[in-house]
């Protein structure tokens, strides 16, 4: 039991793990807490599902549409709103968040009306001994290793993400070194949103949804991301992973409200 | 100028007390909602309008003191009065277990510290099903009560007020100031910077003790998601910048203001009237930092006791 | 007798930096002290250890014979030492008076007669209701230099003063620190102005590295050739 417990908690900290190194990017780059971060994961998630409903598309592979777009939408919400409050105390940055995602949840709330959706698709479980996986986890699990992975390798290896670390230990240098902050902002909100996206078809494919379920989110991944906030982008998703298995293991058959 | 100031209030105050005589059953409920607003936003103008240091999960005074009321109400019989100010000294204890380690930690920390503390509560709630009624909730018996309640609010709204006047004109909010201008100069000025933070806080969550306890007797029943809303934390927040954080006036101000226009939304646009709220709260935090009262102050001059 | 200010082989590390690497100096009461040395010396550095800004990781700071080092900023300044700041850091929002008047903890009158005192004393008296932050750079540097007066403190200590200040005011500085060392007042300053540190101070201590160069009064300083070395290499 208790092994089980364990694995389902890692899986799911590996999950958490992404959605939280998007937090942690855009809270890292602009010190901006997001908390309609949760709110976006849900839009994703949303997509996913209509995509699904009328084309039949894989939600996994639909990731491909889904994390382009939720970059458009951090995009543009980071140069309507945030770019404004970038500098602001946190305060500012809290509350303009906090407006975006009651606007977002209830935006959605008047669209999609309130009622559950699920995605049915990989159902059925690994067995491995005397343990069981849900098949649908192990493949999300599988995919958030692989996105989080490139995400490293991108911020690390390509010359943007070079920029968008430099920006965050310090913007002033990193002006005066030629870099383009608004675009990077622009950029990190981006690739924030997209990896909260990445996080919708892996997460629901095991529980049924609904708008208000993207503002019980935020409280999860933003502690988490928190813990990691001051030390570097591993220090993060580790942080988050291990939050999320502690988390997960009295609660790992309930999904969250 | 002065005088003529403080005869309108006197007025007001008259007005205001003489109302539940003339007023609708929806008339009183909506004045004493209003004074519950009144006073939950002064009191977190309190630590955070001039410390600079957000509270971010201050409804949680607001559910200790319901819960602290609606338990001695219901297992021990207590007169909801009583159980209202113990649900402030409750508050105020909460306020103390929470500010001692918190209060050292900086600014976005101390924010993230106190929304993860709604949280632990309403969890720390559910575990204590036996005392509390978990999720489902605590009923108390009923008791139609309210005209008591209208002026129990409006005291508590009153001497809040009062209260910040006082800190205001005081030296002690001068060193409260001083901490949201430039801690690090408080403190090589020999301000001891935690132990104010602490007594900020700790006034600070007096009201919302109190009025929560008074909520509770009012809607006669409480459960977890209706008293640690992260909601009414942000409605407290904005109402205070809207109106002018730092001022003496703004909360009510802003308090009058926003409670008003949700009403009247809520009345006729429900739907909308959440997607409304967050298009206020985004239009007043680029728009308006400083709040009506405090761009005001800035450009006519006005004292620090607006 | 012993020092006023003794600061004894003191240590502060950042990270992997050392920025004070076994400082050692001692102040004795009614005396003018100037601490120069390039920048990155540690100077600022070692302003912050005496007042309890940083703690430091090695050796002891002791004042009027007791042990400082360990003690909060607020506390340090209660043992009586005031200290102003590289960068101005007056409250902005507050008056000129209420910068004063938010230091002290004596009786409101006490406090407020002492304020007003010190605002003549650096002719700001006209400007004493006026937002601080509203003031100009020489007149908020005037209102955080007698802010730390309010206290009577016995050692003061002055971080950078001459920064971006014309000749007339600053004429007007040095006068208020000769009239304070003439009062039994200890300040020890840090200052890139030579011109200021050589004709106002009587011993000074020189900062390279973290570690004391030298030591000794302006006239030795000058010509000491590990100092000129320091600043303008070899």
């Amino acid at each position: 039991m208790l092994g089980q417990v364990v694995i389902s908690g890692l899986l799911a900290g590996a999950l958490y793990s992404m959605v939280a190194l998007g937090l942690g990017l855009i809270f890292g780059v602009m010190r901006v807490l997001n908390v309609s971060h949760g709110p976006l994961l849900m839009l994703g998630a949303y997509t996913t599902f209509w995509l699904f409903q009328w084309w039949g598309l894989n939600p996994y592979l639909s990731l491909l549409v889904t994390m382009p777009l939720l970059f458009v939408v951090g995009v543009v919400l980071q140069r309507l709103f945030v770019s404004r409050v970038v500098d602001a105390p946190e305060l500012s940055s809290l509350l303009l968040t906090f407006g975006i995602s009651i606007a977002l949840v209830n935006i959605a709330q008047l669209a999609f009306t309130a009622d559950l959706r699920s995605v049915e698709y990989l159902t059925g479980s690994f067995v491995l001994g005397p343990f069981a996986f849900s098949k649908s986890r192990v493949i999300a699990c599988a995919f958030a290793i692989v996105i989080t992975a490139g995400a490293f390798l991108f911020l690390k290896m390509t010359r943007l993400g070079k920029a968008i670390r430099a920006v965050s230990q310090s913007r002033e240098v990193a002006q005066v070194c030629g870099i383009n902050v608004a675009r990077i902002h622009l950029i990190a909100f981006g690739i924030g949103s997209a990896l909260a996206a990445a996080g919708a078809p892996s997460s629901r494919s095991w529980s049924p949804y609904s708008p208000r379920w993207g503002r019980r989110i935020p409280s999860s991944p933003s502690s988490s991301s928190c813990w990691g906030a001051r030390g570097t982008i591993r220090a993060r998703s580790s942080a988050a992973s291990s939050s999320a298995s502690s988390s997960r293991s009295p609660r790992s058959s309930s999904p969250p409200r | 100028m002065k005088r003529l100031a403080l005869f309108a209030l006197l007025l007001l105050l008259a007005v205001l007390a003489l109302y539940p005589m003339r007023g609708t059953g929806y008339g009183v409920r909506f004045m004493l909602q209003l004074f519950m607003w009144i006073a939950l936003a002064q009191s977190w103008n309190l630590i955070s309008g001039l410390t600079g240091y957000v509270s971010f999960g201050h409804i949680a005074f607001f559910g200790m003191g319901a819960y602290t009321a609606g338990i001695l109400i219901v297992k021990l019989g207590w007169p909801w009065l009583w159980a209202s100010l113990a649900g402030g000294v409750g508050a105020v204890v909460l306020a103390l277990v929470i500010g001692w380690p918190c209060l050292r930690l900086k600014g976005p920390y101390f924010a993230i510290a106190m929304l993860g503390l709604n949280e632990v509560l309403r969890v720390a709630v559910s575990y204590f099903e036996g005392l509390t009624g978990g999720g489902s909730g605590l009923s108390l018996p009923a008791l139609y009560a309210s005209v008591p309640i209208y002026y129990a609010m409006g005291v508590v709204a009153l001497a809040v007020t009062g209260l910040a006047y006082v800190i205001v004109t005081s030296r002690f909010g001068l060193r409260l100031m001083t901490i949201r201008e430039d801690e690090v100069a408080a403190e090589a000025m020999g301000i001891d910077t935690f132990r104010y933070k602490l007594y900020a806080f700790l006034l600070s969550a007096v009201g919302p003790g109190i009025v929560g306890g008074l909520a509770a007797r009012d809607q006669s029943y409480i459960e977890p998601i209706s008293v640690f809303p992260l909601i009414m934390t942000i409605t407290m927040i904005v109402m205070v910048l809207f109106g002018g954080k730092g001022t003496i006036w703004g909360p009510v101000l802003g308090a009058v203001l926003l409670f008003t226009l949700q009403e009247m939304i809520w009345a006729r646009f429900i739907y909308l009237h959440q997607l409304l709220f967050g298009a206020i709260i985004i239009t007043v935090v680029l728009l308006m930092p400083r709040g009506i009262l405090g761009v005001l102050q800035q450009k006519y001059h006005l004292p620090r006791t607006i | 007798m012993a020092a006023l200010l003794e600061v004894d082989g003191v240590v502060k590390r950042f990270g992997g930096v050392t920025a004070v690497n076994g400082v050692s100096l001692a102040l004795e009461a009614g005396h003018i002290y100037g601490l120069i040395g390039p920048n990155g010396s540690g100077k600022t550095t070692l302003f912050n250890c005496i007042t309890g800004v940083e703690q430091i990781d090695g050796g002891q700071i002791r004042f009027k014979g007791r042990r400082i080092d360990g003690l909060k900023p607020h506390q340090v300044f209660h043992q009586g030492i005031g200290r102003t700041f590289q960068v101005i850091r007056v409250f902005p929002e507050l008056t000129a008076l209420e910068n004063l008047l938010v230091v002290t903890t004596n009786d409101y009158e006490a406090a407020r007669a002492r304020a007003e005192e010190l605002l003549g004393f650096v002719k700001l008296t006209g400007l004493a209701g006026e937002f601080a932050g509203n003031l100009s750079y020489g007149q908020q540097k005037l209102v955080e230099f007698v802010r730390v007066l309010m206290t009577d403190p016995e050692l003061i200590l002055l971080d950078e003063t001459a920064a971006g200040v014309n000749r007339t005011l600053l004429n007007d500085l040095l006068e208020a620190v000769r009239t304070l060392r003439d009062r039994g007042k200890t300040v020890l300053l840090v200052e890139h102005d030579m011109k200021m540190v050589m004709g106002l101070c009587e011993t000074v201590f020189v900062l390279d590295h973290g570690e004391k160069l030298a030591e000794g009064p302006p006239g030795l300083i000058q010509t000491d050739e590990r100092v000129i070395e320091a600043y303008f290499g070899r």
